[in-house]
């Protein structure tokens, strides 16, 4: 986990969780807008294209885990390269994992796993009653036209949190960072 | 991490039979795939099976709940990332206590268990990733075989999470001694 968040030139320090926590909040406060948006602009069409760009780029650029950009350090560190054209300089060093770091990313994409199968059979069932009750109204009621609406919202979120929910959960439960001496 | 016990009357002590068991597995869960194959007809037998499958994949390879290959990975935290990992008496999903060959996990068990899932859930990221582009595809170009490809998709990706982190572990541990 790096101390500080640098965005545009900015340097933010990122040491208190506090401020950690506030920024995943905000992160997934702005994800929740645009895809409200988007459903009220044209009901998840193009725009909703925008808000998943938007979210991969949340991702990258703030929580990190992929590349050298973000938060949480590269995942895997020898992977990172192909993620960062140009790779800043200095910045390697500061990617190393050590075992702490590797068993928290561990622990949290074991339980980002668990979330995410739950999220997936949610949205299989879903396409699965779609699939073979085609009844006008279906088993709960709703016409094709929703089920399609439904599956595509739920597909969004999970494809979303898929890509950022490990990084969120490292970000939100690491303790403060004690300032280097 | 195994379980010591037999399955069907055969020992999965050996890596040869439990990468064996693996691919047979994978083999039956892409052919069943196929029951999501864009269809004109209902299909009252792909859906029982489509039901059982999903119902019996935690007995078949463990992991999840008590009695299969793979032991649980563990009861319920409800607080995440918390360093104590040493809770697993009862299986809530079974309702009973854990047996001794489910026993709680060691810590190198705990960790290989929560290595794997980083790898299952790095694929599981990308082929999420690349059906969601497959489905939005479909979408703009035959928005008819939305609805039939989409289950297909979807029972693929839902199989993938539920079954590889176990698939990882019965490949990739060693031998272990056969049970007395």
């Amino acid at each position: 986990m790096k101390d500080e968040l640098a965005m545009a030139g900015l340097h933010l320090d990122m040491r208190s969780r506090f401020r950690r926590r506030i920024l995943v909040v905000l992160i997934y406060a702005g994800l929740a807008a645009l895809f409200t948006g988007s459903w009220y602009a044209d009901r998840w069409g193009l725009s909703a294209a925008f808000a998943l760009v938007a979210g991969l780029l949340a991702s990258r650029s703030l929580l990190g885990g992929f590349d050298y950009h973000g938060l949480v350090r590269p995942f895997n560190p020898a992977m990172a390269w192909r993620h960062s054209w140009p790779v800043p300089k200095g910045v390697e060093l500061e990617c190393h994992n050590d075992e702490r770091d590797i068993r928290f990313r561990d622990r949290a994409h074991y339980y980002s796993h668990r979330v995410l199968s739950f999220l997936f059979l949610i949205v299989w069932v879903l396409a699965f009653e779609r699939r073979f009750f085609p009844n006008p109204h279906g088993l709960i009621g709703f016409v094709s036209a929703h089920y399609d609406i439904l599956i595509y919202g739920f597909l969004l979120i999970t494809i979303i949190l898929s890509q950022t929910l490990p990084q969120a959960l490292i970000v939100w439960h690491e303790p403060d960072i004690e300032p280097e001496e | 991490m195994i379980s010591t016990k037999k399955l069907f009357g055969l020992s999965i002590a050996a890596r040869s039979t439990r990468r064996t068991l693996v691919v047979a597995y994978w083999c039956f869960v892409a052919v069943f795939s196929c029951a999501f194959l864009p269809r004109g007809n209902f299909n009252w037998f792909g859906v029982l099976l489509a039901v059982q499958l999903l119902i019996q994949i935690p007995i078949w390879l463990g992991g999840v709940r008590a009695g299969g290959m793979v032991k649980p990975f563990r009861g319920i935290h409800w607080v995440p990332l918390q360093e104590r990992e040493h809770v697993q008496s009862v299986s809530l999903l079974s309702g009973s206590p854990a047996r001794g060959e489910d026993a709680s996990l060691d810590e190198r068990e705990t960790s290989l268990r929560d290595r794997v899932h980083f790898v299952a859930y790095t694929v599981s990221r990308w082929f999420a990733l690349l059906l969601f582009g497959l489905y939005c595809l479909l979408a703009v170009f035959h928005p008819a075989w939305l609805g039939q490809a989409g289950p297909f998709f979807l029972f693929l990706l839902t199989v993938t999470l539920w079954s590889l982190p176990q698939s990882l572990i019965l490949w990739t541990e060693p031998d272990m001694e056969e049970p007395q």
